[in-house]
């Protein structure tokens, strides 16, 4: 079994390479046998080490597979070897890349057929899914840097995919220069595991944190495993786009739509949550970088929201809608709900795959059109399109039995346990109370768009509408899978107290040994504790109700949508206008940007240019000449001439120092 | 080696091979282009033969040859390699033949005389890594120097001339500086030979006072070479006039000369002076990174961008050199190490980045970036190469920037963390610059109509390229074959500078 770990990330790169050197000259029949079959046949490799953990799970001996496949870097006392690791963990988080991933690429064949790229797209996706796995079977944090760089770079090439705009090369490029500056702090962090731990190795850096070696302080009072969890932090607000780092993912929508669920949706973004995951035990030993996530998380979760609600652009609304969920799933890192957190990530991929995948299938029907204002009534054209965007709606909005209320309530939990528990904080009970705030605004904007594509009047430009139909048959099956996995992929992670009959509880979270059990409970603790697990329910379960009643009451049908664009109140409209406006931080960063730009011109200018060249080099040169005007006879223009008296000159001191020392 | 003088094969065959193709009427071009070509295969194949028995688990140096020249004067011929060199060799053998196969299309003027330069600089170049007289180094150093400044001032832009002369004047002035001390090295050894001169150093050393000014004037000439803030600029003249092939080797192999001389003569030398001066060369690493990277920012013209680039790299290199012992007198192996194999993998990811530069400008004569965009339509297979270089170039993870740069700042940041901090920011604005380029020289809409019909690259050119690619992969994945021909020599090494 050790040894097929790296058919996982290998099948998916031999993919990119076939069709990277041989796709142009093939064509699209072989391109798309060859990038889907690849993902896909990865996927039974991956399907095949996880039933083989989960029987050792079953025996009782859970462990892990782990690959030496060859030494990479090798110096002093520092190693990197290219091995791989996949514990349960690993698998499970294997398992959703390439099955989200294989429904995906088979949803492209469709997609981009007729495309001029069509190979050189799946030569990209299939390199993206190599070095996905690669991220998260890397066994020390250097390997998975190498994945963490690799997913960037291929979501570089993939936002720029359709180059020839300038808008999209921009954003593929602010893309990769933001995630530069989150993997600054990645790289601090495995420069301090090293320097302090002397390994890199991922489960020895959670051991020495576990075992407290991490307690010593460091700098600015902060201990060693607050700093290390914190630069992992740095470069999980990148890759995971958090405040302050999450500006390049809504940029990131120039991409085709498949990319734009796979890699920002279902799998890249969140890899800064599977990181935590995979280091828990460096941020289970820092509660101020918990308390940091957790913060920076639920208000970024907020954030996104609010701008989520005034966008128009389908696309636009389903990016910033994950960032808003994946602040959900930084906040539970931050309450210590890791098993939460990453359930989340699971089901996540499924609903909001689905909802991408979705609204690709309405763009590709609508030849392109993304704004929803120039929508409306397509539940006409494309029922089934309609049907499956339903589902990831009131999957995402935590409608009880679809997957996200299972996850969804079991963060709300984690915070209101935190914050109203038997050790009540009033620090988590603020950032409780924005998440679920949060989980009202979600319910709301996502039945908004819907509302806006597929209800009411049809606005659809009338020369485009009876082309307008639903697409191929490879769009419908990976749109009902996806649909499947978000009716019932809650069930991985059924909550103890809730009976559903046949389904085992938290079968997800102990698999993962991310969930912390509480078998330690006397019977009068573990009833007050269900009876805080209701309430909770019931909180999170009528905020999203709610969320959805009033978007149907707003947008619902019968209803002129128009006229609810505009808001009447003056307050209303100023917090509708910054909406629109996405809080002007883009405008923000922008001015910094330009700043430096023009710092930098004028340093060369007034440096380089001015003083080094024109002051300094040719003021010697000018003084030069000018003392030769003085010797005039010796000013013959001719350079071999300067040199040959610059030399005798030389010559001469040398003669006179050694000179000098001879007499001594 | 079987009494075979390897070393003396390797650095006089182009120099030899110059001597054959100067009886060769001028009129033959091809035979002249065909010949230097397989002259400097010959030579890449030697220093094969040498690799393959090269002792990598050895920290001395190997293949030594040794031959009384002055006796009176303590002048010998004495040739050696060890593992601060060895990789600096192959850099050079492996770049020229690529560097002859660029210039059969490109080099129309003097063809001949072209072909013999470059094959002389190469016999310079090689001299100078495996000279261990310090004579004898002089004398390579100065020898590369001739053909470089006839390059420029011959086959260059514009402004060749000015170009030419900065380079020769700058470079002149640090080097005649390093002659005077060592002259003063002779009077107080008695000898040019340097492992002789390090060997009487452990018995006497020289006074601190003496050391300073010393080191002082080694380090004028290396740091101008390298070249160290603020004695850059005449690199991005030079750049922008040389020809491709110039500009490949000066950046592919030329500027680690200063590097090199750092490590081989300038620090050993004078440890003691080392460790004075070490802050404030690093500081000045320090500021080149991020001036260098700033600088790159806002230039139009590509050449000069990937002229600035290169004080931006070599800043880690001279960073990592310098940052060899942590406070508690550990040794940090890992930056010297990298910095070693930076140089490596600065000379392929700048050189791939001239030659490509080279190729467009065969086409469209310009490279101002405002007179581009939009090519990577045009010309698909060059643009792969293109954002190849380039990912090299930002230190991607998987090809070799990337294990240079982390082994510098792991090294550096065991010694000085904040030194490593401030270093790791050009990480990210390397990516702005290069991406910036990269942007601005390939996407975006085709805005030129000149540009709609540019070729894409030739066979030739593919030919000259992919070696580059391989051997960045393989850097990036195999790194350690590489650094264990590097590390014993560098452990070895740092024990002499206690």
């Amino acid at each position: 079994m050790e040894s097929n770990l790296i058919w996982i990330p290998l099948l998916p790169f031999l993919g990119f390479v076939v069709n990277g050197l041989f796709g142009k000259k093939f064509g699209p029949k072989f391109v798309s046998w060859v990038g889907a079959l690849a993902p896909i046949s990865a996927f039974f490799v991956a399907v095949g080490v996880f039933l083989h953990l989960s029987r050792a799970q079953g025996d009782g001996h859970a462990g892990a597979l782990h690959q030496h496949v060859f030494d990479w870097i090798k110096v002093g006392d520092f190693t990197a070897s290219f091995g791989l690791l996949a514990d349960n963990l690993t698998s499970v988080m294997c398992l959703v890349i390439l099955g989200v991933g294989s429904l995906i690429h088979l949803y492209s064949i469709d997609y981009m057929r007729g495309d001029k790229g069509y190979y050189r797209f799946f030569a990209y996706l299939n390199l993206f899914t190599a070095f996905m796995l690669l991220l998260v079977l890397g066994d020390n944090l250097l390997l998975m840097f190498v994945g963490w760089e690799g997913v960037g770079l291929c979501s570089y090439l993939l936002i720029g995919f359709w180059f020839e705009d300038k808008a999209n090369a921009r954003a593929g490029q602010k893309a990769f220069i933001v995630n530069r500056i989150g993997d600054f702090g990645m790289l601090l962090a495995i420069f301090l595991c090293q320097r302090y731990f002397g390994t890199i190795d991922t489960r020895a850096v959670g051991e020495a944190c576990a075992q407290g070696l991490g307690g010593d302080t460091l700098l600015w009072g902060l201990d060693l495993a607050t700093w290390i969890s914190l630069l992992f932090f740095v470069g999980a607000t990148g890759k995971s786009a958090q405040i302050p780092l999450y500006v390049w993912l809504p940029d990131a929508m120039a991409g085709p739509t498949p990319v734009s669920a796979l890699i920002h949706a279902a799998t890249m973004v969140t890899s800064g949550v599977y990181l935590c995951c995979r280091m828990m035990p460096v941020f289970e030993a820092s509660p101020i970088t918990l308390n940091v996530i957790a913060a920076v998380g639920a208000c970024t979760a907020l954030l996104a929201a609010l701008i989520a609600l005034s966008q128009n652009d389908i696309k636009k609304v389903l990016a910033y809608s994950t960032v808003s969920q994946l602040g959900y799933m930084f906040f539970a890192i931050g309450m210590g709900a890791f098993g939460a957190a990453f359930f989340h990530v699971v089901t996540h991929a499924f609903f909001k795959a689905l909802l991408f995948l979705g609204s690709g299938s309405v763009i590709h029907a609508m030849h392109h059109e993304q704004d929803m204002r120039k929508m409306g009534g397509l539940k006409k054209q494309l029922p089934f399109t309609y049907v499956c965007y339903m589902v990831g709606t009131l999957a995402i909005a935590g409608v009880p039995l679809f997957a996200g209320f299972f996850s969804k309530d079991e963060i709300l939990f984690a915070g209101f346990e935190q914050a109203f528990g038997e050790h009540p904080s009033s620090f988590a009970a603020v950032f409780w109370g924005v998440s679920v705030l949060t989980a009202g605004l979600t319910a709301f904007y996502m039945l908004r768009s819907v509302a806006m594509t597929f209800w009411g009047e049809s606005r659809v430009d009338p020369k485009l509408l009876p082309s307008v139909r639903e697409p191929g048959r490879w769009i419908g099956f990976a749109l009902f899978f996806l649909a499947l996995l978000a009716m019932f992929g809650g069930f991985l992670g059924v909550p103890e107290f809730l009976p559903i009959p046949f389904v085992a509880d938290n079968v997800l979270g102990e698999f993962t040994h991310l969930a912390h059990g509480h078998g330690d409970l006397t019977e009068a603790q573990l009833g007050a504790l269900h009876s805080r697990e209701w309430i909770s329910l019931l909180i999170s379960v009528f905020v999203g109700l709610s969320g959805l009643g009033i978007a149907f009451y707003l947008y619902g049908p019968g209803k002129a949508l128009l006229a609810k664009l505009v808001v009447t109140s003056p307050s209303g409209r100023r917090l509708r206008s910054w909406s629109e406006n996405k809080f002007y931080v883009d405008e923000f960063y922008e001015f910094f940007v330009k700043g430096f730009h023009a710092a930098s011109h004028l340093t060369w200018a007034l440096i380089d240019q001015l003083l080094i060249d024109k002051i300094l080099v040719e003021g010697t040169a000018a003084f030069t000449k000018g003392t030769g005007h003085m010797f005039r006879r010796m000013q013959s223009g001719f350079i071999p001439a300067y040199l040959l008296t610059f030399g005798w000159g030389a010559l001469v001191l040398i003669i006179m120092l050694l000179l000098k020392d001879a007499g001594h | 080696m079987n009494g075979l003088p390897i070393l003396t094969l390797i650095i006089f065959t182009p120099a030899v091979g110059a001597l054959l193709l100067s009886f060769v009427d001028r009129k033959n071009e091809s035979v002249m282009r065909q010949g230097a070509l397989m002259i400097s295969l010959v030579t890449l194949l030697l220093s094969l033969v040498m690799l393959t028995s090269f002792d990598k688990s050895l920290g001395s140096y190997q293949f030594e040859e040794i031959q009384a020249w002055v006796p009176s004067l303590g002048i010998s011929y004495h040739l050696g390699i060890d593992g601060i060199s060895i990789l600096l060799v192959l850099l050079t053998t492996f770049t020229m033949p690529l560097v002859f196969l660029s210039t059969w299309k490109c080099v129309t003027d003097r063809v001949k005389e072209f072909q013999i330069c470059l094959l002389l600089l190469q016999s310079g170049m090689l001299g100078a890594f495996l000279a261990l007289d310090l004579i004898f180094f002089y004398l390579f150093w100065e020898a590369m120097l001739i053909p470089m400044y006839f390059i420029i001032g011959i086959w260059g832009g514009q402004r060749r001339i000015y170009a030419a002369i900065k380079f020769f004047i700058y470079t002149m002035v640090g080097s005649l500086l390093m002659f005077v001390a060592m002259l003063w090295i002779y009077k107080h050894a008695g000898t040019f030979d340097l492992p002789t001169i390090l060997a009487s150093l452990q018995s006497n050393p020289m006074a601190r006072e003496e050391q300073l000014w010393l080191f002082a004037a080694f380090a004028l000439s290396f740091a101008i070479k390298v070249p160290i803030f603020p004695l850059h600029t005449w690199l991005p003249d030079a750049h922008v006039e040389a020809p491709t092939a110039g500009s490949v080797v000066l950046a592919g192999v030329l500027l680690k000369m200063g590097t090199y001389g750092f490590l081989r003569f300038g620090m050993p030398l004078f440890p003691d002076a080392t460790v004075v001066f070490t802050p404030w060369i690093c500081w000045l690493a320090l500021i080149g990174i991020v001036y260098g990277a700033c600088m790159a920012l806002v230039q139009n013209d590509i050449k000069k961008l990937v002229a600035y680039s290169s004080v931006s790299h070599l800043g880690y290199v001279v960073l990592g050199i310098f940052m060899y012992r942590q406070a508690n007198g550990a040794d940090s192996v890992e930056g010297i190490v990298g910095a070693i194999l930076q140089m490596v993998n600065h000379g392929l990811s700048t050189g791939m980045l001239f030659l490509l530069i080279g190729i467009i400008y065969e086409r469209r004569h310009t490279r101002q970036l405002a007179n581009y965009g939009g090519i990577a339509k045009v010309v698909p297979i060059y643009s792969v190469f293109f954002i190849i270089a380039t990912l090299s170039s930002i230190g991607l993870p998987g090809l070799n920037g990337f294990v240079g740069e982390f082994l510098i700042l792991l090294g550096v940041f065991k010694v000085e963390p904040l030194y490593a901090v401030i270093a790791s920011t050009g990480v990210v604005l390397g990516a702005v610059y290069m991406l910036t380029l990269t942007r601005r020289f390939l996407f975006g809409p085709l805005v030129h109509e000149e540009n709609a019909h540019i070729a894409d690259v030739s066979a030739r050119e593919i030919v000259y390229l992919t070696p580059i690619v391989v051997m960045m992969v393989w850097i990036g994945l195999g790194s350690k074959s590489f650094t264990d021909l590097v590390e014993p020599t560098v452990i070895q090494y740092l024990d002499l500078l206690r």
